[in-house]
């Protein structure tokens, strides 16, 4: 007989399942609707660059039995020619929370922990649990990471240390000096991973470039992410630079030929001509956000509007009810109850059509 | 994990292993904590239940558990047996018109009457029978007690300090009515034990003086949902307290399986913007005053839709229940085709009596469904319970197909709770009781 209670570590039978959202089809037969813009996930509608979109259209069918480059060969030098790095600093993943893993696998044993904030992206403390590692969540404060507390809740296991920069759900973001003080105190006894998934939306003179810091900061591991600036997410792709020594320990955890070939070709396009792509998904998004703070305005409803591709609205009903209401409107956004903000909901910036569309959403449903 | 304190016997459904189930009866009630009291009563329902079973399934392989709970001491039956033969698991198959036939029911009446709780579970071809005792427990003295102004800031925790749960319940009991607040708030040690022992969890807010400002405690319903009871404020400040522990709560249970937050008693104090009424059960107190106790429910995540069933005479109630909450359902109905419904119908019993209050779970469909009910019915009300319920729940479809038998015999549809089961649940109330 099957005994799972003695097969299965604790950490693992204790742990939540995920359960990803249904497809859209079915979601709006379920809702009764015959269109669902998708705001829940911060993708980037007007994605991908069009080299990368070519890419996709053109991939020729006679590579699809020849397997990947196993280590993103070709993409990592183009990363390094692009970062003024070594192509041996990066380390590219099937999206970053295979490259979240892979740390915490190199790094973390059973009794070490790794210290982040109790409302962030979640999959840090998710792969920290299902590992059997501790996570350390320290409370945000007015929104943002707090640096002292952060630095506080390490102990001699602490291995790592993940900061999201700027944050998802709340959009705050350390500036230069706080990074760099911080990094200075933490003077090299963990690893500190910094999360820039959002760093090409923000433009905001004293935000942190990672990259640039790597270099007086060894143990700095900067992750970036094709899913969403690049609107690459359906491929599935991510990387991470360091140290070379740090990498080449990561390295050792990682799985090769996780990353296909065509979302590694699509990478590499996407960065040759980014620069119109980014300033128009800027424009695109700073337009969203003047929308949903009219909205907000015209609600009084209380919005915490960061750096991002999202904001969050603080809701007068539970968020999970909204998320149902809207859902009948064919408008999709996040609940935020799972990040532990009970009555907030985050909604992606889209296209002006598609945010008219949510404003008249939410006026119809909390002012019907 | 399987509890290390377990007792375990595998024997054979025979009478002759009665002085021996009995004996590991007397030890496990003295050894886990039971009074003399509660330990005659454990060995006299053993007792009862092995001779009911050498009846029902003889010389069937049987595995006999004793297993000590935080507040209560556990004993189940696990044995296989045939669906006919189940039928003798009603409460009522030996009721006022017992027969010859149905004697053998009369040891699980027993053993339902000796314990602080008896349910029977289906798995498969297994049937798991549990009886309940609870430890003793000192009643709380009666005291009178005003609300108080907080001393500085009120801070929200998980409550572990005995201290301050049993001072919790006292001022719980003190300053709520008698039905919002559970039976076990009267006998504060077992709601300690319950708590550091897992079974319940709990939320307090305490000022900078260390004072008890208030109180929740939340406990499994299903696998996908927890139900409360609160929020509980002993301070002047009510609002901002009560929303607290409320979020608390909701923090608490954010990033588990939990889908859905149901009430079980809820207060006044419950912040209401962040739930949803999901209806109003008409109870009656004990003494027949009208209690009207409202459903509160908090979704946890986006719901995006189950499939339940539901038979035709209930798919009117159902379908305005569901869009009334924006819940989207495939509903699917079930129908008879002429098809021979096996065995003999079985409804588990579950009391509280102190709250006047049956509740029936469908185990088992069969053609006598509606007699077994009438028969339940007929039974509950002439012992006096004043509230009847039934829970169907809407993932299995033959449960769903009990309308019928259930409208027949003066059932209606109540409310319907997300979540609570394997899927939604339908809560209906027998109109008469």
């Amino acid at each position: 007989m099957l005994d799972l209670e003695r097969l299965v570590p604790a950490h693992v039978r204790s742990f939540e399942v995920y359960t990803p959202s249904k497809p859209d089809q079915e979601l709006m037969r379920l809702f009764r609707v015959d269109h669902l813009h998708r705001l829940n996930n911060n993708e980037n509608p007007l994605g991908p660059p069009p080299e990368a979109a070519r890419i996709v259209q053109g991939f020729p069918p006679r590579l699809t039995p020849i397997y990947p480059s196993g280590d993103a060969y070709a993409l990592r030098q183009i990363l390094a020619g692009r970062f003024a790095k070594s192509p041996d600093q990066f380390l590219v993943g099937n999206g970053s929370c295979e490259v979240i893993s892979s740390v915490i696998k190199a790094f973390c044993a059973e009794g070490d922990n790794i210290v982040t904030a109790d409302r962030t992206f979640a999959v840090y403390e998710w792969v920290a649990k299902f590992s059997g590692i501790e996570a350390r969540l320290t409370p945000l404060k007015d929104f943002g990471f707090d640096p002292d507390a952060m630095l506080a809740a390490r102990d001699e296991r602490t291995k790592i240390v993940f900061v999201c920069n700027p944050n998802n759900p709340t959009g705050t973001w350390w500036d230069t000096a706080t990074l760099r003080r911080f990094l200075d105190t933490v003077d090299s006894r963990q690893i500190v991973v910094l999360d820039e998934a959002y760093f090409e939306f923000v433009d905001q003179i004293g935000f942190p470039d990672g990259m640039k810091l790597l270099e007086q900061y060894p143990n700095l591991v900067v992750f970036r992410t094709f899913s969403k600036m690049y609107a690459l997410a359906a491929l599935r792709i991510g990387y991470l630079c360091s140290s070379p020594a740090v990498v080449d320990i990561i390295r050792r955890t990682h799985v090769v030929y996780s990353v296909n070939s065509l979302a590694q070709q699509a990478a590499a396009a996407a960065m040759e001509n980014d620069g119109p792509f980014i300033a128009a998904t800027r424009a695109m998004v700073a337009a969203g956000k003047e929308k949903v703070l009219t909205l907000c305005g015209e609600l009084g409803l209380t919005c915490q509007c960061g750096e991002g591709n999202f904001v969050m609205i603080r809701v007068p009903t539970s968020d999970t009810l909204l998320y149902r209401k809207l859902m009948a409107k064919g408008v999709m956004i996040r609940t935020m109850t799972g990040f532990r903000f009970p009555g907030w909901i985050r909604v992606s910036l889209a296209r002006e059509d598609v945010m008219e569309e949510f404003c008249r959403a939410m006026l119809g449903v909390l002012r019907p | 994990m399987t509890n290390q304190r377990t007792i375990t016997l595998r024997l054979h459904a025979d009478t002759a292993w009665i002085r021996m189930v009995q004996g590991v009866a007397e030890q496990c009630g003295t050894v886990f904590g039971l009074d003399h009291g509660k330990t005659l009563r454990l060995i006299m329902a053993v007792e009862e239940i092995l001779v009911y079973l050498a009846d029902l399934t003889p010389q069937a392989p049987l595995e006999l558990n004793l297993t000590p709970g935080a507040s209560h001491v556990d004993t189940t039956f696990s044995f296989a047996a045939r669906d006919a033969d189940l039928w003798a698991m009603n409460i009522t198959a030996c009721g006022a018109d017992c027969t010859e036939e149905n004697i053998q029911a009369m040891g699980l009446l027993l053993a339902a009457r000796m314990s602080d709780g008896l349910d029977v579970r289906r798995d498969g071809a297994n049937v798991i029978l549990r009886l309940r005792l609870d430890r003793s427990y000192p009643d709380l003295e009666t005291r009178q007690s005003e609300r108080f102004a907080p001393r500085g800031e009120v801070l929200f925790q998980p409550a572990l300090d005995p201290s301050r749960i049993k001072e919790a319940c006292a001022l719980a009991t003190a300053l709520y009515p008698e039905a919002a607040v559970p039976q076990a708030f009267r006998t504060p040690g077992k709601v300690v034990d319950q708590i550091l022992g897992g079974e319940l969890s709990g939320a307090m807010a305490l000022d900078q003086g260390g004072n008890v400002c208030g109180f929740m405690t939340w406990s499994p319903r299903s696998a996908t949902s927890v139900s409360f009871c609160g929020p509980y404020v002993f301070t002047s400040k009510r609002t901002a307290v009560a929303r607290g522990l409320t979020e608390h709560l909701v923090g608490a249970v954010a990033r588990t399986p939990v889908s859905a937050i149901l009430s079980q008693l809820p207060t006044e104090d419950l912040p209401r913007e962040d739930v949803e009424l999901l209806g109003t059960l008409p109870l009656l107190a004990a003494d027949g005053t009208p209690c009207p106790m409202p459903i509160w429910y908090r979704g946890m995540r986006e719901d995006n839709g189950l499939a339940v069933w539901t038979h035709p005479e209930l798919e009117g109630f159902l379908r305005t229940a569901y869009e009334q909450l924006f819940l989207m359902r495939d509903i699917h109905a079930v129908s008879h085709q002429g098809e021979q419904v096996a065995g003999r119908s079985v409804f588990a019993t579950s009391f509280q009596p102190e709250a006047s209050q049956a509740l029936l779970i469908p185990m088992l469909d069969g053609a006598d469904a509606s007699g077994t009910l009438h028969g339940h019915v007929q039974l509950l009300l002439s012992e006096g319970y004043r509230n009847i319920l039934v829970h169907l729940d809407l993932a299995h479809g033959w449960q769903a197909a009990l309308a019928p038998a259930l409208l027949k015999n003066g059932f209606q549809p109540r409310v319907l709770l997300p979540h609570a089961g394997q899927a939604d649940v339908l809560v209906l109330q027998h109109a008469g009781s």
